[in-house]
């Protein structure tokens, strides 16, 4: 057998290689993977995807996902070695994922320079929003004569059998804190929310976990009112159906946003956040969504704009009571409202 | 040795599929770490506790079974028919046709049909278009997310497993018997109670079972027909994983929905039992 004996020019030169490896690895990287839900990636992230492969040789490859839920399961389940390296989730999720050190990194702002840019709510340090949104209601025209103008509407008999309403885990929530907060509760007292929510079912017909599923029977006349964000009005528009959207307060703001994670691959990853806060990424992407900007230099579809509330009717619910909650609410809900 | 080596395989498949439930009977010991998707020790009996004091799951457990049950039986009344005359048809052509439709629905993924039956079932669907357009009815008639609606995917889902397990089941019945029934004065009523039914009835119960099982563990049609209505022990442990992220909980759930299905089924081995030694001393009266 061979002997080979390393000298100490040698063993200098790959011991150096072997500590260079990972930062060689990160300086190298010519592709990143995502992980985002289907309709985000097709609507608008695929182009920006497409752009940012153009203008910096890294290639992005998607993985989709059903829920941010779902998403994060999959990562924790590959914590040992992800394949993932952005993470797109609702800002909701994203709290509650950041406690994982392991799996997520503190984002480096240094990095992101275009973070400094966005609104201020969509900045965490562990999560940047990538478009903002509030739960409104958005009705067919040809089957709701009378436009909607307040919350306390759905809740009238000319609904009955109309309605089509996220459950619990849609919007993380957000619907029962509505209907708590217009009846004198609130994130801290949920009881009135669940009151109000019994009292809406005869109006119900579909409480939805699907955004796409809910959106279809919107569009195919199953159902003539939708609670739901305002790429809602943009799908059903698109495919032909006259619809309007009205946002009415309490207005419940949300994020989808974008996370870090814990891979080899994480300044190709960074530089892919940044780039899709810049200016002209976020005009794709909130015009391709049918959201809310976060640049405050870019714009959405004028339709979606006119839908956006007031600032002063604009509520934001703490993330971390929810997530605390979530659980022993959506048991309640599945118990004694949509059972 | 020799039979024992061919068994090999075998035994590693299973070997898998039981480290599988045991890694849910262990993380069941853990805990999750409330406001995060984490779990942590120390190891505790907690969640088997919480389990078997009842609360959210008893409800669910208790719907899970009674519909799966019902499903089984319109299954099988549904399905029995049909495997009758698949299995007894003189003509190849509808025997070939009758199966193409059965195994086409296998070759349509579960969305897709799920979608189907929205169009089908939905207000403005076709079944109550037709309904609307006879003068049987004045108003759509809601199935669409509702029971019956997930009930109706669910049989459709389901039937094609029964048909095709009972099939065989009656093929093999001797004609000869049948013939000799006849023969002896009995018409084609009593010969079909007294003959082909009690020697098909291994295959019913075989084919109940696996609709048994089947139903018990749907998750996609209550998902995405039930209109937030129908839940079932799936969508439970769904809830439990992807909405609360109390995966310890979820995993004592599965292991003990798996102990409760393995005993229902474990009674339907028994009836079968009990029904076959019915009918082999003198078939029905």
């Amino acid at each position: 057998m061979a002997e080979f004996i390393m000298g100490r020019r040698h063993l200098l030169g790959a011991s150096g290689g072997l500590l260079a490896a990972p930062s060689l690895a990160r300086a190298q990287a010519r592709d990143i993977t995502i992980q985002i839900w289907g309709t985000t990636w097709t609507s608008s992230v695929r182009t920006v995807a497409q752009r940012f492969e153009a203008a910096t040789g890294i290639k992005v490859n998607a993985v989709t996902q059903a829920t941010s839920g779902e998403g994060l399961v999959r990562l924790q389940s590959m914590r040992a070695a992800p394949t993932i390296d952005v993470w797109f989730t609702t800002a909701s999720v994203a709290e509650r994922a950041k406690t994982d050190a392991q799996l997520f990194l503190p984002l480096p702002m240094a990095a992101i320079s275009n973070a400094a840019q966005i609104e201020a709510g969509a900045r965490a340090s562990h999560w940047l929003g990538v478009y903002f949104y509030q739960l409104g209601i958005v009705w067919r025209t040809d089957q709701v004569r009378e436009p909607i103008a307040s919350w306390q509407d759905l809740w009238a008999p000319r609904f009955a059998q109309k309605l089509g309403v996220p459950t619990m885990n849609s919007y993380q929530a957000r619907m029962l804190l509505v209907a708590a907060t217009l009846n004198g509760g609130g994130i801290a007292n949920v009881e009135p929310g669940f009151e109000a929510l019994k009292r809406l079912k005869p109006n119900v017909v579909t409480w939805y976990s699907s955004d796409t599923t809910a959106r279809q029977a919107l569009a195919q006349g199953e159902l003539a009112v939708l609670v739901a964000p305002p790429a809602a009005l943009k799908r059903v528009t698109d495919a032909g159906v006259q619809a309007r959207m009205i946002s009415p307060p309490p207005s419940p703001m949300m994020y989808d946003s974008m996370m870090l994670v814990n891979t080899p691959k994480r300044e190709a990853a960074a530089r892919f956040i940044d780039f899709c806060l810049s200016k002209d990424m976020q005009d794709v992407i909130a015009q391709g969504q049918g959201m809310g900007p976060v640049h405050p230099g870019a714009s959405t579809l004028p339709e979606i704009a006119a839908t956006l509330p007031k600032p002063e009717d604009r509520v934001s619910y703490d993330d971390d009571i929810i997530n605390a909650n979530i659980g022993a609410w959506n048991e309640r809900f599945s118990r004694e409202v949509a059972s | 040795m020799k039979r024992n080596l061919v068994a090999l395989p075998a035994m590693v498949v299973l070997a898998v599929l039981a480290g599988a439930y045991g890694s849910f009977f262990a993380t069941g010991l853990l805990r999750q770490v409330p406001g995060t998707a984490s779990v942590a020790g120390p190891l505790s009996l907690d969640n088997y506790l919480r389990f078997l004091a009842g609360g959210g799951q008893v409800p669910v457990f208790l719907d899970t079974f009674g519909f799966a049950v019902l499903l089984t039986l319109i299954t099988a009344l549904i399905g029995y028919p049909l495997a009758y005359f698949i299995a007894r048809t003189e003509s190849r052509f509808l025997r070939v046709f009758f199966l193409a439709v059965l195994v086409a629905t296998f070759l349509s993924g579960s969305v897709t049909r799920a979608y189907g039956w929205m169009v089908i079932l939905g207000n403005r669907g076709l079944l109550n278009s037709l309904l609307l357009n006879a003068g049987l009815i004045e108003q759509p008639f809601r199935i669409l997310y509702r029971q019956l609606g997930v009930g109706i995917a669910l049989v459709h889902f389901l039937l094609p497993f029964f048909v095709l397990t009972v099939v065989g089941g009656i093929r093999n019945v001797p004609r000869a018997l049948e013939e000799a029934s006849r023969d002896l004065g009995c018409g084609p009523a009593r010969t079909f109670m007294r003959v082909t039914l009690p020697l098909s009835l291994p295959a019913v119960a075989e084919g109940m079972a696996l609709s048994l099982a089947l139903a018990l563990s749907a998750f996609l049609f209550p998902l995405m027909l039930g209109g937030g209505r129908v839940r079932l022990v799936a969508n439970y442990i769904y809830d439990q994983i992807f909405v609360a992220f109390d995966i310890p909980f979820a995993a004592v759930v599965s292991a003990g929905f798996l102990v409760c299905s393995c005993a229902a089924l474990l009674v339907m081995a028994g009836l079968q039992r009990l029904l076959l030694r019915r009918f082999a001393t003198g078939g029905l009266t």
